[in-house]
């Protein structure tokens, strides 16, 4: 029993590794996705089905498809990659970029979508009031549509963190399995069940996957509550 | 008086087309037409929400629209003051920072003024949800004045207040327009609620612009009156109190303009108002009868002498303009003005009761 609480120092370093990957990669999508969100809530323009389709193309492509299109697109001798690798020396297949990369394209989708809806939830009538009291597009944006629309960007903070925590497919495919560097909770899993008599470890990472996850999802309820709470104090 | 707004207005949509050309003067002016005849849209116009495919506006002798000059001033430099039907008052902020939106810095002065004018201090710190719709609607109101605008543009303020609450909100309107010197356009499909502020209308129909200026003078025209009829009416006479009949438990009120003098009940206009104060008094043309000689013995209180002007027949109605000193005008039946060969120049006496008067 006591084996379920003794974590070798590769767990700690593939837990630690998801949450980093998870952190930085729901850091770097939020403005992103706030960016589009509102640009697809808020614009029409020709061809904007596509372009949603194509945003919307990761949540139902298979994730080792994604990891795919992504090593030819940053591998050293995809577009980006080449460019990475030959300016400034930065390999990005296979390195920690890889993971952060795989784990942004994968949750951005659902990001996006989370905060296009509330976004499409505010009133434009509130934008137009604001802008016959002098207010600037920017300052509308700032001052009426991201507070009014901030339930939908918490969650959306959170989905992007808990759908990076779980990331796989895309990860293994793109920044590979390498422990220590891009080894992240599932693909620790993943490694330790292919090995007989792992099952303990197997196990203790299996818990730490789950508390994490239950934890995100808590944290974005009462994040939510407090929004509303304090929107309708 | 002044001209604070000028505009020509050309907007086409589909199967409508908006084209109005009118001048404002600086006072309340009530726009007032059938819904869904281009109201909302030229209120949109005005403030910029809407860009109209030609014409011009000018506030107070700034050019905001010039299509031919192609200037076209954005909705947030244009400096006028919206008030919409459903107040939109900012739901996550307190009354407070809904009024200080538009200024952050306003003159401390003013603010007092507002907050005071329209009595809403005791609101400053609550949530709009929890301000009742007049309150909500005062709030909007000051929140468009301290952001600075040169103008208040108004769109069906009453339609989502209860009876009461229309009431409520009337005196603050003439209030604003006393205490800021700030022209007021009023959209309204409303003509009772309209006349209750003012007697300065533009009559919208399909688009078009009907009539501009008194109420009295626009019953002159047929279409005029019958785009007003269906709305029900008023009339309205400006008078002043001249004396308090305490004993009859009456007031006495006079024109300032003309030999009208009417008695309405002091419940009706209330126990502390003063000699001379200035008042709107309304009256339904059809609460009011005539007769071709004064009539003794009648309970009405007031009877009032008049030259007939014009009698318009509609729909088994006639409709005669009297001059009182003031235009007004009675609602008869055809049979009636047959039967008592009621006709253009005759002299006749308009009869109501004191009790029938709304007194604003």
């Amino acid at each position: 029993m006591s084996e379920l609480f003794k974590y070798t120092a590769s767990e700690w370093s593939a837990i630690q590794l998801s949450l980093s990957v998870a952190l930085i990669c729901a850091v770097i999508t939020l403005p992103l996705a706030i960016a589009v969100g509102w640009f697809l809530a808020r614009k029409k323009f020709f061809g904007k089905s596509v372009v949603e389709g194509i945003i919307h193309l990761p949540l139902v492509l298979p994730p080792i498809t994604t990891g795919y299109l992504l090593l030819l697109v940053f591998g050293n001798r995809g577009v980006f990659g080449k460019f990475f690798y030959e300016t400034f020396g930065i390999q990005i297949a296979f390195s920690f970029y890889a993971a952060v990369i795989a784990a942004i394209f994968v949750s951005f989708p659902l990001v996006t979508r989370s905060i296009r809806l509330s976004i499409e939830l505010v009133d434009q009538k509130l934008e137009e009031a604001a802008r016959t009291l002098g207010a600037s597009n920017l300052r509308v944006f700032f001052t009426i549509t991201l507070p009014l629309a901030l339930p939908g960007v918490i969650s959306g903070f959170i989905l992007s963190f808990a759908r990076s925590l779980g990331e796989f497919g895309a990860t293994i495919s793109f920044a590979g399995n390498i422990e220590g560097k891009t080894q992240t909770l599932p693909l620790a899993i993943f490694s330790e069940m292919q090995v007989p008599g792992q099952e303990a470890s197997t196990m203790r990472l299996v818990v730490v996957s789950v508390i994490l996850s239950l934890l995100a999802m808590i944290a974005a309820e009462f994040l939510n509550k407090r929004v509303i709470k304090s929107k309708t104090a | 008086m002044t001209t604070a707004l000028s505009f020509h207005i050309k907007l086409q949509r589909k199967d409508f087309t908006l084209d109005v050309k009118a001048d404002i003067p600086n006072g309340i002016t009530g726009i007032f037409g059938p819904s869904g005849h281009g109201k909302t849209s030229l209120l949109n116009s005005i403030a910029g929400i809407v860009t109209p495919d030609s014409g011009y506006i000018h506030l107070n002798g700034d050019t905001l629209l010039d299509s031919n000059k192609k200037v076209n001033v954005k909705i947030r430099q244009r400096r006028v003051g919206y008030v919409f039907q459903d107040e939109r008052l900012f739901p996550h902020y307190t009354i407070k920072k809904n009024l200080l939106y538009g200024e952050k810095n306003p003159d401390q002065d003013l603010f007092d003024e507002v907050v005071d004018t329209l009595q809403i201090a005791h609101l400053l710190n609550k949530k709009p949800e929890q301000c009742s719709g007049g309150e909500k609607q005062r709030a909007a109101i000051g929140r468009a004045i301290i952001s600075g605008s040169k103008i208040l543009l108004m769109d069906e303020p009453f339609s989502a207040l209860d009876v009461n609450l229309r009431r409520e909100i009337i005196p603050y309107l003439n209030r604003v327009h006393q205490k800021f010197s700030l022209p007021i356009l009023i959209v309204s499909h409303d003509l009772p609620d309209l006349l209750s502020l003012t007697d300065n209308l533009l009559l919208l129909k399909n688009g078009q612009l009907l009539g501009h200026g008194k109420f009295t003078d626009l019953l002159d025209q047929p279409e005029n009156l019958e785009l007003m009829h269906e709305s029900g009416w008023y009339n309205v006479m400006h008078l002043s109190v001249f004396a308090h009949l305490e004993s009859k438990n009456m007031v006495l009120l006079k024109s300032n303009k003309s030999n009208l003098q009417i008695q309405a009940l002091t419940q009706t206009i209330g126990k502390d108002v003063e000699v001379n104060q200035a008042l709107k008094v309304l009256i339904k043309p059809e609460s009011i009868a005539l007769s071709k000689e004064p009539v003794q013995n009648i309970s009405l209180r007031n009877q009032v002498g008049g030259i007939m002007k014009e009698v318009f027949l509609k729909d088994g109605l006639a409709f005669c303009i009297v001059d009182v000193g003031e235009n007004i005008i009675v609602e008869v039946t055809e049979a009636s003005q047959k039967s008592m060969c009621l006709e253009k120049g005759q002299r006749v006496y308009c009869l109501f009761k004191s009790a029938s008067l709304k007194i604003y």
